[in-house]
Order: structure tokens, then sequence, then C-alpha cells
């Protein structure tokens, strides 16, 4: 079965003055539908600028994009517009990454303005649906973003990537800024909603714990290369790279004597 | 750290040009002619050509333009066509008083502003309010009004300043009622940079290490919340430019601004040019000096 | 209140400009009827504000006059609006060469002064008002240009606006929709000062003899014919003067309090004190650890209580995690104990005791040398948490020179003698950079190193390797494990990862809703907690979960400050949760090893065999 999502020796460089800095060298890999592609890294991997190129919003250097089997790399704007309602992001920040001054129902409702014809009446129903999918309620649409917890506004805007019906969602650092009782919920959300609909996420995390979570594959990457790829499972119980040897061992374990044991590696 | 002067420096340059530009097409646009202001309304219409083709006027705006910065650059800029006087020395004659009324102003708004902004940024309150108070008064009320005011007042009424006249007394009533505007504005940057340099983390983190709270304030707070301050003092005495023209009027002060006033009733367009040139000069030292201050005070601007 | 501060000043406006707009009618003279048997009259019944040096009626050459000026003003602000609104929008909304070149065009412009300018444009065109308020308009309108981009360049770094355009709406939709309601307020302020603006030049012009001329009144001839009748007749300049004044007062209140009502940010709340000193004696109590909160309660405003009744001690040499989620007070709880509260939280009872002695009974001063000196503090954003205009050198050898009687090569050496210490590999190096100049985990060693550059005997860490990668902040904890063991350092670490309380604390302080739930040794926390909201928090952590389980997870939120219950905080939430949990405040009970603040906890470690 073809990829729903091929990038191909991706490279993405920005010219400073005088200088030139490669944010993103030679990444490859592919995201098969329904799945997860975990992408690691810490700061300074360029694992952000990869999914800027992805999403269209980072011009790219060299390399290339395919999705559906469509080579995208270059797409006109036009074109690029509709492929938005197929790839919707989801960003870190529940706190700013929904207009203050807007309701729920109208921020929800944007992307259908956009990609679809629907009348009013088929636009407030689509909108519920996605709200209920995310456990909230058509009662909340004439509601502002001030009114819910940093929880709950995650997943509005996740209710908002899946008004446009997408194919891929790209989660950049979804879950990094909620605390633990809450990633926990919206992990489960989000591994519901993709056995249900059959989604498919690149999920950007600074966090290997998470990425092992939910990812079926992982991609480790450094400076803006690709350190090690391959099946999750692999990837953390035998990692073929030092640095994600490393990683592994940097992250910490919530049982103190475990801890305790593992701590004699770290350097 | 050079790279940012020079790329300062090469900012001043066009700034220059295009002022001096600006006049010179301005002056060069209006429909008067200068043929005319010379011979008056009787000549025949040969002596006028003649006169214009003398004075250079038969060529190309560009060329002209090129002719007269060549003479600027030589020192040379032009004569008055009132007085016959070189503009030059004419503005030389009446640039000290100017100078004095705008440095005065400017160390007096600063010294009394930042002392204010410091104070109510740091313990807010009734301070605070009388910042704010202060600052849309000195915003509104005309320098025209508070001139004549503190004439009445501390020259007619209790005669202890003189009214009139370029003297070291005579300076005290022309700087304070540019003073009064200059230290509000001052005062209102000040107070709101402390307010939000106080709340720095790293503010917290200083108190934390026990360091003395007027130390915290003085060393670190002012020096950081600085740039903004500086800036608006820049600002103002570029403001100040206009408002000495009022001042000079109402003080009877024989500055620049006076110099502009009248040579904008008679219509005297070389001089004119001189002075805009004059005053352009100061705005470019003033920003280079600003922009100096800048890479002195915030060592993140110095890489840029 | 606000409301008033709007209207009363745009009902003054109001009325001026339609007394104004209505001239001809209610002027009671002909603007340039003159009467030389009444020169320069007093206020009269017949003459309300007197007569001029030909015996013209003031009040209807004000009223005249104000149609030159305010219509001169309202020609320069149609002319500042029309153009720096559409430039400023363009380039805060375009970014590449028409940014710059209306950038670099505002900046040229801004470097001119105003009046300048003007009397050129009056020279030129033999005093014509309508181009010189052009003139003035144009030259005024960088500020517009400056503030509408500055405002609409804010607005699309947002990540709503961010997500927006990922959700593929068009450049015009988005202007439209998310970029021009933010920029509103920005524009009407700007106008209405620019409009106060207006009026003060074209009248100080006036004032100067340039423009509309006399006999025609114009505000700025008015002012200076007064001026030349000063003496005589004061009132004259007075009024004169007054109502050009009250008119810019009025459109500058307009502004300022547009500018209230459409601030987006709430007001910064003001700077915040060390917490103050309440009267008392300063006493000992031995034993009680060298940090000890007992029975600490902090409140918001005197009502709205952050922190009730907590209490813990630490040992020397013992590190302690002060575990929560946010919103559960563990900032505010180190706050209390390093008595820095912001501004309006008050320690409203209970004793912060450092080595024994009641902090809050002791002098500023004596509690300013506990700072640094007995309690070293590690900040959570290592960066921003050093003064951004000083190198570390400078930074550390401020806190070192503290200590009386080093020379300078004193401090120097023991300066980098302390980064040595926090393992930074180049100290030279380091010592001469500025904050910005070094990584995220170099600049939390230096905020170690200055917490202990006094050798403190507690040091108290907000969430020190939150904004830390992985592998440095496995450095940067192996290194706080090394000197609190080296120096029997007490530390008091807050933190919301399981992970690090299990890499370093002995033991553990849980807080829910502002108040202490449990207090343990970490050994008996992971493996038995004793109470719910503990064990819940344990198990939504995803370590050691199986891959693509779903998480047991804690339903609902923490509730706000102010909003708990009255029983048990945590019963809402609570699998457990039984009616005798809602009765009455569930104090803390002892158990083998600790405290928990729970009834049911022989059920939850029945439930936890099970």
């Amino acid at each position: 079965m073809n990829p729903l999502l091929r990038v191909h020796e991706l490279g993405v460089r920005f010219h400073m003055r005088r200088s030139e800095v490669v944010a993103v060298d030679g990444v490859s890999f592919e995201a098969r539908k329904g799945e997860t592609v975990g992408i690691v890294g810490e700061s300074g991997s360029g694992k952000t600028t990869l999914t800027g190129a992805v999403l269209g919003r980072v011009p790219i250097s060299c390399g290339q994009v395919v999705f559906r089997g469509e080579d995208v790399t270059h797409a006109t704007p036009r074109r690029r517009r509709e492929l938005t309602a197929e790839l919707q992001p989801v960003y870190q920040d529940p706190f700013s990454s929904l207009n203050p001054a807007r309701t729920i129902g109208q921020t929800l409702e944007e992307p259908l303005l956009v990609h679809t014809r629907l009348p009013a009446g088929r636009r407030r129903t689509r909108v519920e649906a996605a709200l209920e999918q995310v456990g909230l309620s058509g009662r909340d649409l004439d509601r502002l973003p001030r009114e819910f917890s940093g929880g709950q506004r995650q997943r509005i805007a996740i209710a908002r990537a899946l008004v446009a019906e997408p194919s891929l969602i790209v989660l950049d650092e979804a879950v990094s800024a909620l605390d633990l009782s809450v990633q926990a919920q919206i992990l489960n959300l989000l591994l519901r909603l993709q056995a249900d609909l059959g989604l498919t996420y690149l999920f950007i995390s600074h966090d290997l714990d998470v990425i092992r979570h939910v990812s079926h594959t992982t991609v480790v990457m450094r400076r803006g290369q690709v350190v090690e790829a391959g099946p999750t499972a692999e990837i953390v119980t035998c990692p073929a790279s030092e640095y994600t040897r490393r990683l592994l061992d940097s992250t910490l374990v919530p049982d103190p004597e475990l801890q305790a044991a593992r701590r004699g590696r770290v350097i | 750290m050079r790279r940012v002067i020079v790329k300062r420096l090469a900012f001043a340059v066009p700034l220059t040009l295009l002022a001096s530009f600006l006049s010179f097409v301005l002056v060069a646009l209006s429909p008067g002619d200068p043929a005319v202001t010379i011979l008056g309304e009787g000549a025949t219409p040969e002596q006028y050509a003649a006169l214009r083709s003398q004075l250079g006027l038969d060529r190309p705006l560009v060329i002209q333009y090129g002719d007269w910065l060549w003479h600027v650059l030589q020192g040379d800029l032009g004569r008055s066509i009132i007085t016959k006087e070189p503009v030059l020395s004419g503005i030389l004659g009446r640039a000290t008083p100017t100078m004095s009324v705008i440095v005065g102003t400017t160390i007096v708004s600063a010294l009394i502003g930042v002392a204010m902004g410091i104070h109510s940024g740091v313990h807010g309150g009734v301070s605070g309010r009388v910042v704010d108070m202060l600052s849309l008064v000195g915003f509104a009320v005309p320098h025209y009004w508070v001139g004549p005011a503190l004439v009445v007042v501390f020259a007619l009424g209790m005669p202890l300043l003189p009214a009139t006249g370029y003297t070291l007394a005579g300076l005290v009533l022309p700087v304070a009622t540019l003073a009064i505007s200059g230290a509000a504005a001052i005062a209102k940057q000040t107070r709101d940079s402390m307010r939000a340099t106080m709340q720095g983390e790293y503010v917290r983190a200083l108190r934390a290490r026990g360091l003395p709270e007027r130390r915290i304030v003085y060393r670190h707070a002012l020096r950081n919340a600085s740039v903004p301050v500086v800036t608006v003092v820049g600002l103002l005495v570029v403001q100040l430019l206009s408002g000495t023209v009022i001042v000079e009027s109402i003080f009877a002060i024989p500055g620049l601004g006076g110099l502009a006033v009248a040579s904008t009733q008679q219509h005297d367009l070389p001089m004119i040019q001189g002075v805009v040139f004059a005053f352009t000069m100061v705005v470019v030292v003033v920003n280079l000096g600003v922009d100096l201050l800048y890479l002195v005070l915030n060592p993140r601007a110095r890489v840029a | 209140m606000r409301r008033l501060e709007l209207l009363i000043p745009a009902a003054v406006l109001t009325l001026v400009v339609l007394a104004v707009l209505f001239a001809p009618l209610l002027a009671p003279h002909q603007p340039l009827e003159q009467n030389l048997d009444d020169v320069l009259g007093s206020p009269s019944a017949q003459h309300w504000f007197g007569t001029d040096s030909l015996g013209r009626d003031i009040l209807s050459r004000i009223l005249y006059g104000g149609r030159v000026s305010l219509s001169g003003a309202a020609i320069a602000l149609a002319v500042f609006v029309a153009l720096g609104v559409p430039l400023g929008l363009w380039a805060g909304f375009t970014s590449g060469p028409a940014d710059r070149t209306i950038t670099w065009l505002a900046d040229l412009l801004l470097a001119l002064p105003t009046v300048i300018i003007l009397l050129v444009v009056l020279a030129v065109f033999k005093d014509n008002e309508v181009v010189t308020m052009v003139a003035l308009g144009v030259t005024g309108s960088t500020s517009m240009i400056r503030v509408v981009r500055g405002a609409t360049k804010a607005v699309r770094g947002q990540v709503f606006v961010v997500s927006a355009e990922g959700a593929g709406l068009n450049q015009w939709h988005i202007l439209r929709r998310h970029v021009l309601p933010h920029v509103r307020g920005p524009i009407t302020v700007q106008a209405t000062f620019f409009a106060a603006t207006a009026v003060l030049v074209e009248t100080s012009l006036g004032f100067l003899g340039l423009g509309v001329q006399a006999p025609r009144p114009t505000w700025g001839n008015l002012v200076g014919e007064s001026i030349q009748q000063i003496q005589p007749a004061p009132w004259f300049l007075l009024i004169t003067g007054g109502v050009v004044a009250l008119v810019a007062l009025c459109v500058g209140l307009v502004g300022d309090a547009i500018r209230d009502m459409t601030a987006t940010e709430p007001d910064l709340p003001s700077p915040s004190r060390p917490a103050r000193a309440r009267p008392g004696t300063a006493s000992t109590s031995p034993s009680s650890g060298v940090l000890a909160l007992e029975n600490v309660t902090v409140c918001h405003g005197g009502v709205t209580p952050l922190v009730t009744d907590v209490s813990f001690a630490l040992r020397a040499g013992e590190v302690v995690g002060l575990v929560g989620e946010s919103g559960c007070g563990k900032s505010m709880t180190a706050r209390a104990a390093l008595g820095l509260l912001p501004d309006g939280v008050e320690l409203v009872s209970g004793v912060v005791r450092v080595d024994g002695a009641d902090v809050a009974a002791l002098s500023s001063a004596a509690r300013r040398r506990l700072l640094g000196r007995l309690i070293g503090y590690v900040p959570q954003d290592p960066v921003p948490s050093l003064d951004p205009s000083f190198t570390v050198g400078s930074q550390l050898a401020e806190v070192v020179a503290t200590e009386p009687g080093l020379s300078r090569a004193e401090v120097r050496e023991r300066c980098a003698d302390l980064l040595r210490r926090v393992r930074v590999p180049d100290v030279p190096r380091v010592l001469a950079s500025y904050p910005h100049q070094i990584s995220g985990g170099m600049a939390q060693r230096v905020n170690i190193a200055l917490a202990m550059a006094l050798r403190p005997r507690i040091l108290i860490a907000d969430e020190p390797t939150t904004a830390l990668d992985v592998t440095v902040q496995a450095e940067i904890l192996d290194l706080l494990r090394t000197l609190a063991a080296e120096q029997d350092l007490a530390v008091l670490l807050v933190t919301h990862d399981w992970g690090v309380v299990a890499d370093l604390c002995e033991r553990a302080v849980v807080m829910y809703a502002g108040e202490v739930v449990e207090i343990s040794p970490v050994a008996t926390l992971f493996a038995r907690p004793s109470h719910p909201y503990t064990r819940a928090l344990l198990r939504a952590d995803l370590r050691g979960s199986t891959p693509f389980s779903q998480l047991p997870t804690i339903p609902g939120v923490v509730p706000a400050a102010g909003a708990w219950a009255y029983g048990c905080r945590f019963a809402d939430r609570c699998v457990l949760a039984a009616d005798e949990c809602r009765a009455a405040p569930v104090p803390l009970r002892s158990t083998p090893d600790g405290v928990a603040r729970c009834v049911r906890s022989d059920e939850l470690q029945k439930a936890e065999v099970r």
C-alpha cells in the first residue's frame, strides 16, 4: 500500500546575513494511513521546521513531500489552500492558539467557510459533531476561549482540526504544555480518534516517553538530521545510535529504585 | 559592534539628503519667482531671464540640487534674498541661543522626568496617578499658553526673572515652559518601563539573592529600563526643535526659531533651506547619539 | 467609572464642536464687528468673554475662529488616518521589501522636526492652510504607521492567526476577522492623540502669525493677539489659550479612556515586594528543621485563599519534592518560604522559620540577609532570570562581593571557583559572556552558582529543569544531587514531574487545591500512596504504560482558587469518595511513615492490594 505521506531527502535552508543555516538536512520518512509517525528531538533538532515544511509554511530547499501520491513540494498557493483541509495542525499552547475575541463556534466554523459551501445550519451541525467527538458539547459553541481550562482548549483546538475532516493531523508538541492528568486525557482522546476515524498523525515531541506511547514508527532527529528511524518498539528497546541511547538514558522513570539503578549509566 | 555603527551612519546620509532634497524641491516648486522678488515687478522679461540664467534657475532641478549640494559641502549655503547676508553666518550667529534652550530643556526634563518615573514605577500608588495627570496636562496645554502664564506670574507679578532676552536668567522661563511637557513625557515612559522591568524574572532572582532593593532598582532595573527612555529623550530633542520656535517668539530670544519664522513670513527661501538643513543635521547627530547609547546600554544590540 | 472617564470629555468636546459648527447661529456678534468705544472690555453680560483691542466680541471670534482651527485639524487627521492605517497594515502584514521600505521611510520622516517642515510648506505655498494641514497629516502619519505595523505584526505572530492560516483561510479573511479587531484599539488611540496634536500645531502656527491671516479669526491668531494685550487684559489670554487647552485635554482624556477600554492585556500588577513584616518577636523553636513552614496560609487580596494551612519541614541535607499540578499552590508555597510573595498576595497566618527564627518577625534588612546567605533560589527559566545587561562574571561578583573583606582578585577567583563547582567547562569564556550568549543549560548552572555563592544551607528550586532538554536535565539533576550531598544542603524542589521526584528526592509533599494532601518518603509514596490524588496522579503518568493503551485519568479539572469544597477538596474527582468525605474538612492524619489528608486511607490501601 502507498503511504499517505512520504517525505524524501527533505532539506530546508535559511539564508541569514552572509551565512546559511541548514535547519533540516536530508530527512526521509513515510507515514501510512491510520498510523502515527513520532518525531523526537531536543531543541535545535529542526523538528518544528520540518513540520512547517510539511504544512507548506516553510519554503523547501530540496527534496520532496509527497501526499497521496501527489508531489506537493512546490504546490501552488491555490492547491496549498485546498490541501489544508487534508493536513491540519494542532499546536502546543492551548492558551494562545485560539483567538480570545471569537466564540468557539466562530473559530470552529472558519475551516468550513473556506473549504466548503455548506449553509449555516449544516455548518453548525458539523461543528457540534466535532465538539462532541472531543468530549465537549454543542452548548459550548457560544462561549469564549477564556471560559475553558487548558485541557478543554486543547480539545477545542483538536476539534478545529477535525472539522475540516482531514486525513493527516500534525501534532506539534500538542501535549507538552499540559499537566500530567490532562496530558493523559488528551492522549487518550487522540488515540481513540485515530482508532475511530482512521487518522494519520505526525506527532512531534521532545518527550521520548510520549512518542513511545503513541507512535508506530519513530524518527529521532538531531541538528536537522535523522539520527535513526524505524519501528518504535525497536528504537526504544535496542537503539542503534549512541545519541538515541543517551536520550533514552536521560529520561526519568517514576520509580525511585529503578531510577537509582539507571542513574549510574547517565553521565 | 563596528558594523552596527557603520549601519547607523549609513542611515544618516540618506536622511540628510532626503531632508535637503525635500526642502529644495519644495522651494523650487514654489509659485514665487526669485527673479521677481529681487528685481521687483517693473523689470523687462529680458532682465528676468538674464537674472534667472545668472542664478542658474533655468537648469533642470536635479542639476540645481547637485549644484546646491556641492556648495553646501564647501560650506556655502547661499545668501538671503532679503538681507543678502550669507545663510551660513546668519545661522551660526543664531545657533547658540537655540542650542542653549534645547540642551537646557533636555537636561532639566530628563533629570526631573527620570526621577519622577523611577519613584512612581517602583512605588506606584499616588505618584503613579500624579505622573498620569502630569503627562496628560503636559501634552494638552500648549507652550504658547504656559510661557505667557509663567511671564505673568514670575516676571510681571513678582519680578524675579526677566521676561525676555538671551541671558542665563532669561533662559529659566523658556526652559521651564518646554520642560513641563518634556519631563512629563519622560516620566511616563520611565514609569511604564520601570514597572515592566521590576516584574522581570531576574529581578525576582536578584531579590532572592538578598541584594539591597536600592541596588536592584538603580543598578539593574534602571539600566534595563533605560532603552525606551533614551528613545523618548531623543524624540524630545526633535520635538524641541519645533518647540523652540514658539518660545523664542514668546520670550524674544534671538535664535534659529525666530529666524525660521521671520524667513517664512518674508518668503526668504534660501534662508529657510539653510535652517531646515541645520535642524536636520541636529536630528542626525541626536539619532546617532541615541543609537550609540543603545549599544552601550544593551549588550544584545551589539551583535545585530 | 470607566464610562464617565469617556463620557464627560466626549460631551465637552461635542459641545465645543457643535458651538463652532453653528457659530453663525450662536455667536452674539459678527466676528469682525468693531466697537472702538469698548476696547479690551472685561467679561460682561453683553460680552461674556470681553472684547479685544478693537472692541470686537471675543466669544464670537472664538466661535468663528474654531471653524478654521478645527477644520484644519480635521484635514490633518483625515490624511493621518488615510495614509497611516493602510500603510501600517501593509507593512505589518507582509514582511519583506514593502515592509522594509515603508519602515525606512517612516523612520526618515520621524526624524524631521514637524514645525520646521510646516514652515517650509507655509513659505512655499504662501500661508495655504489646506496644504499645510495635509503636510502635517503626512509627517504625523509615521507614528500611526509604526503603531499599526507593530500591532499587526504582534497579532500576526499569535498562534491563533498561524492556526487560522493553517486552516487555509486567505489573507483578506485573516486581516478582516483576526487582525483588524485587534488593531482597532491602537488605531483609535493614535487618531485621538493626533487630533489633539493637530489642534495644538494648527494653533501654534496661527500664534506665530502664519497660516490664515488676521483679521479673520483663528484660535491661533487670537492667542497671538491676546499676548500683545497680556498686561491690560490677562483674561483674554486665559480664555483663548484655555479653549485650546480644554479641547486638547478632552481629546487626550478620550484617548486615554479608549486605551484603557481596549487594552487587551490586563493591567500589570504592581511590582512585587518582600512580604510585609508583621509585629512580633523573633522566637526560636528547637529541632524543627533548617526550614519549616507552620500552618502557612497565603491569600490574594486578603480574601481569596491560594494556599491554606501548609506545614512541613526540611532537615539539613534532605531533598524534599513539592509536587502537584498547576493551580495546586506549590509555587506560591515556595515563594512564601522565600518571603518573596507577589504584590497583593500575603502571608495571612502561620509561620515560616529559617534556622528556627520566625522570618516575619525580622526586620526587612535582616530578612534580606537571610536570602543568599541562608536560602538560595534556583529559578525555572534560566536565561530570563539573569540580568541581560551584565556579564555572568559581574553578576557573580556582585553577590560574592557582599561578603566583606575580599580583594578584587579574591572575588574574581571565587567567581571562577563557583563556576568550576557547577561543572562549567570553559570558565573564562562563560564569565565574560552575557546571558544571551550562553545556552539554557549553561545559564541554569550559572543560576545555581549564584544561589550557592554565599554558601546557603537551604536551596529552593522552582521547577529547575522544566525548561531544559532531557539530556541537560539529567546533568542538572546530577549536579543538584552532588551539591546537596557535599554541602549538607536542605533542598526544596518544586516539580510536577514524578520522574524528578523519583530521581532526586527523599521525601515528597503532595499538594492539591492549595493544601498538603500527603507527605511520605518517596519509596512509600510510589509503592503505597496514602492519598487517592497521589495514586491517581501516579497512574496518569504514561511512563511504564503499555503503548497505545488508554491511560487511567482523573475526571474533571483542578478547582480554581477559592472554589474549593467544604469537605475533602478532591472528593468530586475521587473514585473512593463517600458521604463522610464531603461532611467536614479533612485533617491530616498520620500514616505509618508520614501524613495524609484522607478519611478513607484504609480503603485505598485495600484497593491498592487488590
